[in-house]
């Protein structure tokens, strides 16, 4: 069932504008079919996005497939992805993502029963000097304890998801290529 | 290590097809101006066309260098590293050399190309090493073992042996894609062949690559089927057994398949294929290189329909109506008795007004000849037929290579992929380079198309007469003019036969075009008139094909004595006095005249289904059987002067 709105379809096409070509407004047309479809990427969005951008079904799904922050399952209202690179793992990742698994009674890369919390191991994200890292929706936890893990989880147990793709301030403006 | 190995190994025929339109394409460059680049490759200066890439260049200059997913007819990506070779050029004023992919680089003067380093090899090794690192070698049960352009490069330029002791990906070994292509991604090594062709080549892009790294695979769209009506290409162009062929899977090791040169007659394209056959038995069908047809792709039609030689439906015994009016199993010689009895007996009753014969579209030139001989020859018989459409007889303006430097292509009332395959293909070429192909329904939708001088019009041959006056006004208006693109195999074999009555019939005469009346038409009324009391029917089932299939219908419900010659029942067989089983494309040799004008001669593959013989020879018999043997020991001996087969390259 089709989702995208005229709305939507009028940001896609604002998007479209800012590229020489359709076809590579396809990252960031991803990312709005991603917040229209609830945080994730069925085939119909996919689908719905070739059509609009003229694009082979096929080419978006290789992209949409190659790069993880898109989402090819349901996720859970608030994503805990915790860093499991170098800098991170040295300063104790492992024990945190542990930790929260526990906590939580699910592995990473689950999702909880309610579908509130996921755990998910990431990579890098590039706080490496605050290690161990970590991030729900678009906010940093940076030196990130046992303690951060439990006062996250009891704050955002009942508040409603906030976006999971990238903030829109982060997303390019026209003329900034 | 034997010679056979590194450089001097031989070629697989794909390879050497690769090799020979490197070679051919780069002549036709240096022909058309292109500006030459000159560079060394392995001690041996070369020129090659500015563009030519580097392995172009060294194939050129008479060099191995293995590669997988390189391929002559996709662009580049460089998804294998095969190809790395040493590459020595200039750069910020000093001369350095490193290892390239020489399949996405192109050659540039002054480059000194090295394919046999020792630190090329090693690079070599490394590649093959990590390509194997999770190809399940499963040889012994992959169809493509003995045929595969993995294990050639291996043995050839691989390393002995691999430090993986790691566990490999694992996946649902054969995943059915289609009802043609099966997949086993264990084997695929990613070289995206398949996909550039579905994207390039066929232009439906029913095949992606999903995931990354280790993980990615190759597939139809999440969930879908690989629904393309040129999927089975891709089986011949992947380079492992990732793709293999439904049909002939486990039908026989590849070195147990002889090939056997032919062409396809499932269509009026002429597609130049190798019949694969093992002990007598066709089991395969691939594409070979003719730059005006195929270039080197089938439809899959062509490529699985063919199998229809095996059917058990096929018709191996003559039948004869019986007294109770029942289709009886007889023998050959009573069946051809039964038919020279009633020949000479209508012929000597009623005269030769009342002989009819409606000639083969699909058979060959030759057995055209030999029917003319027959009624035409020797009962001076006129009313010789074959067309059963309604269309202009003509051959198209546009060719099929034309197509693909048209900038404007419009095709009515038809699929083209799946009607005419190959002149499809030419249009997926030119609308890459930009040109704008519409197609419409019918002429109904004609109004809304902007014709200009330049728009290449394609036609099917079965619309009414009334739709190409239409088609006719608008074309001319336009000054465009338009193709009429017959459907089958041979379709104007019958008038080159001289079944018009025309003196030296010729090629030419059809490119002018014919005069438009259906003497089909005046064959079937005269048989439901009662005038005409003999038709014989080549290969062909009007019944199912007239437009008129009311008069069609009465035309063989009449009294008349009917003879058909068919290689499976249908509904002309089934109103038939005799039926002659007869040998099917692959079984018999021949000249067929293509859409376009190409003719081309073929001989038989393998030999008759039991039963069932050659058109041509049954012909021939009845000639003899009437008084008329013809010094003929092979279908060429009656291929009229003049016609000169283009044959197949
Ligand atoms: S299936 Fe074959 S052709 Fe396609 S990417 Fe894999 S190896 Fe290449
Ligand atoms: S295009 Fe026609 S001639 Fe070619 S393979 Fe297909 S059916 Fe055969
Ligand atoms: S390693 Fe964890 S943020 Fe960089
Ligand atoms: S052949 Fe050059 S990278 Fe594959």
């Amino acid at each position: 069932m089709a989702k995208f709105t005229d709305d939507t379809k009028r940001r896609l096409d604002a998007l479209i504008a800012r590229y020489p070509t359709a076809k590579a407004a396809l990252l960031p047309a991803l990312w709005v079919a991603q917040e229209v479809y609830g945080g994730w990427l069925p085939p119909e969005a996919m689908q719905e996005v070739a059509d609009h951008l003229g694009v082979p079904a096929s080419d978006v799904a290789g992209v949409a497939t190659f790069y993880t922050m898109y989402n090819k399952r349901p996720v859970a209202h608030h994503r805990i992805e915790i860093c499991q690179n170098v800098a991170c793992m040295v300063n104790g990742a492992d024990e945190l993502i542990g930790y929260c698994e526990r906590k939580l009674g699910i592995h990473a890369g689950e999702m909880t029963a309610d579908g509130t919390f996921s755990v998910e191991r990431v990579e890098c994200l590039g706080a490496c000097c605050h290690a161990p890292a970590l991030m729900v929706g678009s906010t940093y936890y940076e030196n990130a304890t046992e303690q951060t893990v439990d006062k996250l989880i009891e704050e955002l147990a009942n508040m409603p998801s906030e976006s999971v793709n990238p903030p829109q301030s982060q997303m390019p403006e026209q003329g900034e290529f | 290590m034997s010679t056979q190995n590194g450089p001097d190994r031989p070629k697989t025929p794909a390879e050497s097809a690769d090799v020979n339109k490197v070679v051919t394409d780069t002549k036709a460059a240096q022909d058309a101006g292109v500006p030459m680049v000159s560079l060394v490759v392995d001690g041996k200066s070369v020129s090659v066309p500015k563009g030519t890439l580097v392995i172009e260049a060294a194939f050129s200059a008479g060099s191995d260098i293995p590669y997988f997913c390189y391929h002559p007819r996709l662009t580049s990506v460089g998804a294998c590293r095969m190809c790395l070779a040493s590459v020595e050029l200039e750069m910020f004023g000093q001369r350095r050399a490193s290892i390239m992919a020489t399949c996405t680089v192109p050659a540039a003067d002054g480059m000194v190309i090295k394919t046999t380093t020792p630190d090329v090899k090693k690079a070599q090794n490394g590649v093959l090493e990590l390509i194997l690192a999770n190809h399940p070698l499963d040889c012994p049960v992959c169809d493509r073992g003995g045929e595969c352009p993995l294990q050639n490069m291996t043995i050839s330029y691989g390393p002995p042996n691999t430090r993986f002791i790691e566990d490999k990906r694992r996946y649902v070994k054969a995943l059915p894609i289609s009802d043609h292509v099966v997949l086993d991604r264990e084997r695929c090594i990613t070289c995206m062949r398949c996909t550039r062709f579905a994207s390039e080549v066929a232009g439906d892009s029913k095949l992606g690559l999903i995931n990354r790294g280790a993980q990615s695979e190759v597939g139809p769209f999440l969930g879908g089927t690989f629904d393309s009506n040129f999927s089975g290409n891709t089986i011949e162009i992947c380079p492992v057994g990732a793709l293999t062929s439904r049909q002939f899977r486990f039908k026989g090791r590849p070195w147990e398949v002889k090939s056997s040169d032919s062409i396809c007659t499932k269509c009026s394209n002429g597609c130049n294929i190798a019949v694969g056959h093992r002990m007598g038995e066709v089991v395969r069908i691939n594409g070979r290189v003719n730059e005006d047809i195929n270039e080197e792709w089938t439809c899959d039609k062509g490529k699985f329909g063919n199998a229809d030689v095996n059917s058990p439906e096929r018709l191996t015994v003559p039948l004869i109506r019986d007294a109770h009016g029942a289709l009886v199993e007889t023998d050959w010689d009573t069946a051809l008795s039964a038919v020279v009895t009633n020949l000479q007996y209508v012929a000597e009753n009623y005269g030769s007004a009342s002989l009819a014969a409606i000639g083969t579209t699909t058979g060959t030139v030759e057995d055209n000849v030999l029917l003319n001989k027959l009624y035409r020859g020797v009962y001076s018989a006129t009313n010789l037929a074959y067309q059963l459409n309604e269309a202009p007889r003509r051959l198209p303006k546009a060719s099929i290579v034309s197509v693909e430097k048209a900038q404007h292509i419009v095709s009515i009332g038809m699929d083209l992929a799946y009607d005419q395959p190959m002149y499809y293909l030419r249009s997926v070429k030119a609308q890459r380079n930009g040109a704008v192909v519409v197609s419409i329904d019918s002429v109904i939708g004609l109004g809304d198309v902007a014709l200009t001088p330049e728009s290449v019009v394609l036609v099917p041959d079965t619309l009414a007469a009334a739709d190409y006056q239409v088609i006719d006004s608008a074309c001319s208006a336009a000054g465009c003019g338009y193709s009429v693109l017959a459907s089958d195999a041979n379709a104007y074999g019958p008038y080159l036969a001289g079944l018009d009555g025309t003196e030296a019939p010729s090629v030419s005469d059809l490119s002018v075009g014919l005069d438009a009346s259906s003497k089909a038409t005046d064959v079937l009324s005269g048989l439901s008139a009662g005038s005409i009391k003999h038709v014989f029917v080549m290969g062909s089932d009007p019944v199912t094909h007239m437009r008129d299939s009311r008069l069609a219908n009465a035309a063989f419900s009449s009294d008349a004595f009917v003879v058909v010659t068919s290689q499976f029942m249908n509904a002309t067989t089934a109103k038939a006095s005799v039926v002659l089983p007869i040998a099917s494309f692959s079984e018999t040799a021949g000249s067929y005249l293509n859409v376009d004008g190409q003719l081309q001669t073929v001989d038989a593959v393998v030999p008759p289904k039991a039963g069932t013989r050659p058109q041509w020879q049954v012909m021939l018999e009845l000639n003899a059987r009437v008084g008329n043997p013809l010094p003929v020991f092979t279908p060429s001996d009656v291929l009229p002067a003049g016609l000169v087969p283009g044959g197949s390259e």
